[in-house]
């Protein structure tokens, strides 16, 4: 009988463990736009790294920033050497919460809207933010997807007066992940 | 005196041209074309990842930029939103490695490998995340 108590408190152990749920991506697309009447800025990075704990709600980003590609290798340069400094600050990163995840069950199919807070790392400055985004459970993956505005110099990201016009006072923030299963 | 103005106006205009064709070239200079430029570092994938997990700043100073040529063993290949390809090279485990994405006109070339495979590859250094991570990537065999 003990043995039969044991197994089944084992049981229960190894499967408690496998009900925790990490979802990774580490091709996540995230993007930057700034637009101003002088100039439109884009840069795209593809290869966002993403965790995802579908249990606890734990959601962790990191970007090189050196991943980041602009339409014209000018704006990549000024960028990178500039701005973010990439060689001094080569990564930034998001460690946060889905606060709502008690609220919905990502293990059936379903669009579902969460509620993420977290510290944003830019240029070696640590900033709390707060966003909403989706999550859209198919088949056993999970497509995610946010937008929110990034102030460069909330950051300590200086803009010289000069090439002042050229940038928005806020860069508009997309993520686009497409998490799967860990193994 | 005239004769003067004349060749102050000839070298004033001269030197208002350069200025606005290097501008003009400046502002248009195109990306960094991984397919010609000679390979600053050639090794084994998995050193390349040893040397970032032992000291990623060291690693950082020596490589980052930096035209890299690995030769490993594709554990995972994947497609991006835009449809390029990631090959990730094993190194040690499948779990990490150096990742490179490839450059749109190696897609073809890409589809072709598979898991198992050894490949040689040439890219931009950009850092480590889970994975090393190469961009612009061309398959040199």
């Amino acid at each position: 009988m003990k043995s039969v108590i044991f197994s089944f408190i084992f049981l229960m152990c190894t499967t408690g463990l496998s009900f925790s749920q990490k979802y990774i991506d580490k091709t996540g697309h995230i993007w930057f736009y700034s637009h101003t009447p002088v100039e439109d800025i884009e840069a795209h990075n593809r290869q966002t790294t993403s965790i995802l704990d579908t249990k606890t709600g734990e959601l962790i980003f990191q970007v090189l920033i050196k991943s980041f590609e602009f339409q014209r290798s000018l704006m990549e340069e000024h960028f990178n050497e500039n701005y973010m400094e990439s060689d001094k600050f080569p990564k930034a990163s998001f460690k946060g919460q889905i606060i709502n995840i008690a609220s919905i069950d990502l293990t059936k199919n379903g669009t579902y809207s969460v509620d993420v807070e977290g510290d944003l790392t830019i240029h070696g400055v640590t900033k709390k933010i707060s966003t909403k985004g989706t999550l859209e459970v198919k088949d056993g993956k999970i497509a995610g997807k946010s937008k929110f505005e990034v102030i460069p110099q909330d950051f300590g990201i200086q803009i010289p007066d000069l090439v002042k016009d050229k940038f928005a006072k806020q860069m508009d923030v997309t993520v686009e992940m497409n998490y799967e299963l860990m193994q | 005196m005239n004769k003067l103005l004349k060749y102050i106006l000839i070298i004033l205009v001269a030197v208002i041209v350069v200025g606005l064709a290097a501008g003009i070239y400046l502002y248009n200079k195109p990306h960094k074309n991984i397919e010609r430029s000679k390979a600053d570092f050639k090794m084994p994938a998995s050193q390349l990842y040893n040397e970032f997990s032992n000291n990623e700043n060291t690693a950082n100073q020596k490589y980052l930029d930096k035209t890299i040529e690995v030769i490993g063993i594709v554990a995972d290949k994947s497609f991006n939103d835009k449809g390029e390809i990631t090959l990730v090279l094993r190194a040690p485990s499948d779990m990490s490695g150096v990742s490179c994405t490839i450059d749109p006109r190696f897609t073809e070339k890409a589809k072709l490998t598979e898991k198992g495979k050894q490949v040689k590859i040439k890219g931009t250094c950009t850092g480590i995340l889970l994975d090393v991570v190469l961009i612009h990537c061309v398959i040199e065999e």
